[in-house]
């Protein structure tokens, strides 16, 4: 008897110690990125004071007086707060449904097409061009298209004997249009992920499948689909992050700062860059405090949604 | 047979559909180095119009844009080297923070998720970060400010790195371990081999992240000699609108009389786009061969 | 195998680079200072005109300079250039720290920020002096005018200085003359537009504008925009109208924005209460929005206006541009041969103003830092500029060497430019704008230009007339958020009503609601700030019309 459990306290501490030493080398390993996280990210983080602070230059960040949610009112007292708020929330949420949709889409069909690999090298790389334009470029180019005498919209469209429209006039087309433009730009790299999750896949899985007579798309659906489960998850939840931000250049140099567009087109940061100068830290730190807050909200939550439902995947 | 006949007609009509899908990006492409080797009146004012085909040829927008080539070789390097070390350096680090956080044994992944995520979403400021970099870590003027920052990786990269560590078979691990190997060498000999695609991915774009970085130079940079080349880009065309716009406000004086306003700089943005994405979209056929191959578990489990 | 033999080698030559580009990351303005220091000893030994100044100790002085960053000689000149100063200032290193306009802002706020040494720096107009010197930014220059700024006080006089002064009395900018009623209102027409118009137009350009130079009545206002509208009208029924305007343009801008109080207040010519208006809400406003309305109607502005911002100027368009431009002449002898030759199409230039009317010097000059370690010797050194022993020293300073980037040709005073032409820029070899430090009055004569005008508007300057809150500057820092607010609402609606794109039927109701939206956005309280701080100043200044 004794020895058993001797031996048992013995197997214990050896699965403790085992345990513990593994643990160790998993925590050396986070090491080097923790101190860079540490050093980069949370040291210079005692500026978020400067949200609830009359910071001026000559005084620095400590010797600026405290004024507390002064500086806040500048967003949450403003004559189009409604406005902006919604534009920023419906975009953001908008571009994660239709990006994720599209994203997976065209990732899927790209696997079909994975054994032509000259193919599958051509279109892959005009698809991510647009990441290296800016979108003052990307502006330029929409603006050819729409440009009410010259654009190429135009000239189709008189071709074609309708009469010409002037897009930037007209606030009805632009939720299509920023989309649309966002989606452009973005497909190429957002769609990567997702491929090279599905070219992990083992291809045992589809030989299975196949042997019991399921056809493509049902492999796709009961296999592709749920391998892709868990990225998706995690890109959802890390976009909602961001959803009281935007694009500041999509929504600035696309519309060409149209001043009648801002009804569909001004978001909360093209709202804070109109407002304010060179000098007014406080106001714009106070800002990027909400809209830090906000989506830290979010994405707890989502977070809490998404463990009630497969705790897997959740973030932590 | 028919099946066969089915799956070829599918992906013809796949091959169809992207077909068309990338000349919406192909067609762009073309329009900008087109412009980029027309003259500026040709681009410019309210007659004309963009073209596919450069209706006036000519090198302007270039010769402007590379004005001092040896400026521009200098910049080129500087701005290759921080990408490439940079990304090898973070996409190491990335992978050796996301591993342990994929463990579902590690005690402390959680409170390091949150440690990670809560700086994608909370920052010092431009100010405060400027005021630590340069007065407590020496990054002002200095290289290193263009990697060591960067190293971390970032809490989004990490996370999907995590995710896709999280995807391999668990079976590996166990047989793995069964083996008594450490957590170290599973790693290197066993996670990171499987996981070339995201790794190519994520280095990817943290590549082109460093390559287009423009906004490092203009914060801490103060040597012509460690500017990159979005940054020297910028600041030409930035002198050819100022020079321009110098008539219209009040800060000049009569001297600016005899000024050629034929600075070609409408043409010289597409130019500066076609320099510094050019060397990219060369590269990234480079990367290509990570994503066809697709590695199976079969290979290595033997 | 290979390719990661490859991989690894490439990854070193790139870790060479690296450290080759660390090594290099010392600043180059060492080189400057130890050649300043060898060439200062030798230096100090030949002329030293003030015996007590050699005692002074050693010091050296960080000077922020804007113009187009570091060029191939400017060591080389700097060198020289630090040789003569200490002729006058001895004992100074100067370290340059050379930046383009760009991005000067940015480095300059971040570097004060961080509490780096700037000494001395270049200031100019993308800042606001009211701003900065009730923030306490920028240090006041009296307590060292007395001993080391003689110079500066007898250039400019007391009238000047005292207009420079802020609301505390003191003097916290030195500008950089060029000029100071050098901007006379005018209107630059192509040559195409003025043949077709009749001589009554033409006569009436001048005369009607200089006779309502002050009077801001409804009927003068339209009388103004009457003339411009038979402008466009003619030059649309002959047919070269080109794109017409850009807007219903601010006739005022050659009075009004002189009576601008705190961005968004005015205070009307003659006003003895000094009362701040809403600029907004003033019939003047409400005339040019619908002048704009009925000429977007009229087709003289072009319809896709607000789209459209950069296709139909002159340097793009000639003769199928803008038919005129009202602006300042900017100090040009020869403004319309001036736009000819920078356009290449023909035109002509009508003066439009009457009186003389002096500007502060804000857009570009000189100040201290609160970073700055040594003030006194600072001033010391800016005074050196305004002297007469500074005229050779400015020339280097513009200019570069002699024999080198210019040569001398019919007199001591006229040159050649072996550099290059017109404005400097980053690959000549050497060469700074005349306009950031010192005065203009101590160029060159080139093929450009002469100083003989700058001598011109400096005489003038005496008589021109100074509005009496011309050296009023509104500190804004109670309403900051009232301003941030007001600001993202005329942003929005301003350039649509300046544009008439609503047209005669819509631009009524829009501007109705600008006014009540700006209502919402604080635009009272804003104006009672700054009410309040122009009845102060007017109790302080005695001032009167």
């Amino acid at each position: 008897m004794n020895t058993t459990r001797e031996q048992k306290t013995a197997l214990e501490k050896v699965k403790k110690r085992g345990t513990f030493l593994k643990n160790l080398e998993l925590l050396t390993l986070c090491i080097p990125a923790l101190v860079g996280y540490i050093l980069f990210a949370y040291v210079p983080m005692f500026g978020l004071v400067m949200a609830f602070k009359d910071y001026k230059l000559a005084r620095g960040i400590w010797g600026s007086k405290w004024i507390g949610l002064k500086n806040f009112e500048f967003l949450w007292r403003s004559v189009d707060l409604g406005r902006i708020v919604r534009n920023t929330v419906c975009y953001s949420l908008t571009f994660i449904v239709v990006g994720l949709v599209l994203n997976v889409f065209i990732a899927l069909l790209l696997n079909e097409i994975r054994d032509n690999r000259r193919a599958l090298k051509y279109y892959q790389t005009t698809m991510i061009f647009p990441n290296f334009l800016s979108w003052v470029i990307v502006g330029y180019i929409t603006y050819a298209l729409f440009n009410p005498t010259l654009g190429i919209l135009t000239q189709i469209r008189s071709a074609l004997g309708m009469t010409p429209i002037d897009v930037y006039m007209d606030t009805k087309y632009w939720p299509g249009i920023l989309v649309t433009v966002n989606m452009w730009k973005g497909v190429g790299m957002g769609s990567m992920f997702y491929f090279a999750a599905l070219i992990g896949i083992d291809e045992s899985l589809y030989e299975a499948a196949r042997i019991d007579g399921a056809n493509r798309l049902q492999q796709i659906r009961y296999i592709s689909l749920p391998s892709l489960i868990p990225l998706m998850t995690i890109m959802s939840i890390l976009a909602m992050g961001s959803v009281f931000r935007g694009d500041f250049g999509l929504f600035y140099q696309i519309p060409r700062d149209v001043k009648v567009l801002y009804e569909v087109t001004d978001i909360i940061d093209t709202y804070v860059f109109r407002g304010l100068q060179t000098n007014s830290y406080g106001m714009a730190s106070a800002v990027g405090f909400v809209q830090s807050v906000v989506g830290l909200i979010m994405v707890t939550g989502t977070n809490a949604i998404v463990k009630r439902i497969s705790p897997e995947n959740s973030m932590f | 047979m028919n099946n066969k006949r089915k799956i070829k007609m599918s992906k013809a009509v796949i091959h169809l559909f992207f077909c068309l899908f990338s000349l919406l990006y192909v067609l762009p492409l073309l329009l900008i180095v087109s412009i980029s080797f027309s003259t500026e009146e040709s681009v410019t004012g309210p007659g004309a119009g963009y073209h596919l085909i450069p209706t006036e040829f000519s090198l302007e927008a270039y010769d402007m844009a590379i004005k001092s080539p040896d400026q521009m070789l200098r910049a080129y390097l500087i701005t290759a080297s921080q990408a490439v070390i940079g990304t090898f350096g973070a996409c190491l680090f990335t992978g050796m923070i996301a591993y342990p956080l994929s463990r579902s044994s590690f005690a402390f992944r959680k409170p390091i998720t949150f440690i990670v995520f809560f700086t994608m979403l909370f920052g010092g400021g431009l100010i405060p970060t400027y005021i630590i970099y340069s007065n407590v870590y020496n990054l002002n003027n200095n290289y290193w400010v263009y990697i060591l920052p960067g190293l971390c990786g970032g809490a989004w990269n990490t996370l999907v790195i995590r995710t896709f560590f999280k995807g391999l078979p668990e079976a590996l691990f166990e047989s793995a371990k069964i083996d008594g190997a450490r957590e170290m060498r599973i790693f290197i000999q066993i996670a990171l081999p499987l996981s070339t695609p995201v790794f190519a991915t994520i280095g990817f774009l943290m590549l082109v992240a460093k390559w287009n970085d423009w906004h490092t130079s203009l914060v801490y940079i103060r040597d012509q000699d460690l500017y990159t080349l979005q940054y020297m880009l910028q600041k030409i065309l930035n002198e050819a609108r100022f020079l321009r716009d110098l008539a219209a406000s009040g800060a000049a004086n009569q001297i600016t009389a005899v000024q050629t306003m034929k600075l070609p700089m409408e043409t010289m943005r597409y130019a500066m786009c076609v320099l510094a994405a050019g060397p990219m979209l060369v590269i990234f056929p480079l990367f290509q061969k990570y994503f066809a191959s697709g590695l199976t578990i079969g290979a290595v489990k033997g | 195998m290979k390719t990661r033999i490859l991989a690894t080698l490439l990854v070193l030559m790139l870790l060479v680079t690296a450290l080759a580009g660390c090594q290099d990351a010392k600043p180059a303005a060492t080189t400057a200072a130890t050649t300043a220091a060898a060439t200062t000893a030798a230096a100090a030994t030949t002329a030293a005109p003030a015996p007590e100044k050699s005692d002074l100790p050693q010091v050296t002085l960080n000077f922020w300079m804007g113009c187009q960053g570091k060029q191939k000689d400017t060591d080389e000149v700097h060198a020289y250039l630090q040789q003569q100063i200490n002729e006058y200032v001895p004992n100074t290193d100067i370290v340059w720290t050379l930046l383009t306009f760009a991005e000067y802002n940015e480095k300059w706020t971040k570097a004060i920020a961080a509490g780096e040494t700037i000494d001395i720096s270049w200031w100019g107009w993308y800042r606001s002096l009211g701003d900065d010197s009730s923030d306490g930014t920028i240090l006041a220059f009296d307590p060292y005018l007395e001993e080391n700024g003689q110079h500066i006080v007898s250039y400019f006089g007391d009238r000047i200085l005292n207009l420079h002064r802020s609301a505390d009395g003191k003097l916290y900018f030195v500008p950089a003359w060029q000029g100071l009623c050098a901007n006379r209102f005018s209107m630059y027409i192509r040559k195409q537009v003025s043949d077709v118009l009749d001589d009554k137009t033409k006569s009436d350009i001048t005369d009607v504008f200089v006779k309502n130079q002050f009077n801001w009545s409804e009927e003068a206002y339209r009388e103004n925009y009457a003339v411009l509208e038979s402008v466009l009208k003619q030059a649309k029924d002959a047919g070269v109208m080109g794109a017409g305007v850009s807007g219903a343009y601010s006739i005022l801008e050659s009075t009004y924005d002189y009576f601008k109080v705190g961005t968004y207040g005015i205070v009307y010519y003659g006003d003895k209460d000094f009362k701040v208006q809403n600029l907004f809400d003033t019939h003047n406003l409400r005339v040019r929005y619908e002048t704009a309305a009925r000429w977007y109607d009229e087709g003289y502005i072009p319809a896709d206006i607000a789209s459209n911002t950069n296709s139909y100027g002159w340097a793009e368009a000639k003769n199928d541009g803008w038919a005129f431009s009202l602006g300042g002449t900017q100090g040009y002898e020869d403004p319309a041969g001036v736009f000819t030759t920078r356009y290449g199409i023909d035109f002509e230039n009508f003066s439009m103003f009457g009186k003389d009317l002096l500007v502060l010097g804000t857009p570009t000059g000189t100040c201290l830092p609160v970073t700055s370690a040594n003030p006194e010797r600072a001033v010391m050194l800016l005074d050196l500029f305004f002297a007469p022993e500074g005229k050779e020293i400015y020339r280097t300073f513009v200019y570069g060497l002699e024999g080198k980037h210019y040569v001398r040709t019919t007199d001591n005073d006229t040159i050649d430019l072996l550099t290059g032409t017109g404005e400097p820029q980053s690959d000549w070899a050497y060469g700074i704008p005349a306009w950031v430090l010192g005065t203009c009055e101590d160029i060159f004569n080139t093929a450009a230009g002469t100083s003989k005008i700058y001598n011109k508007y400096k005489a003038a300057e005496q008589t021109a007339y100074a509005p009496p809150l011309l050296a009023f500057s509104f500190n804004n820092s109670d309403v900051t958020v009232e301003q941030a607010q007001i600001k993202t609402v005329v942003e929005e609606y301003e350039k649509t009503l300046n544009q008439g794109i609503k047209g005669s039927a819509g631009w009524e109701d829009y501007y109705n609601d600008f006014l009540a939206k700006l209502k919402q956005a604080g635009i009272e309280a804003y104006l009672a700030e700054v009410q309040k701080q122009v009845d102060a100043f007017v109790a302080d200044r005695g001032v009167q019309w």
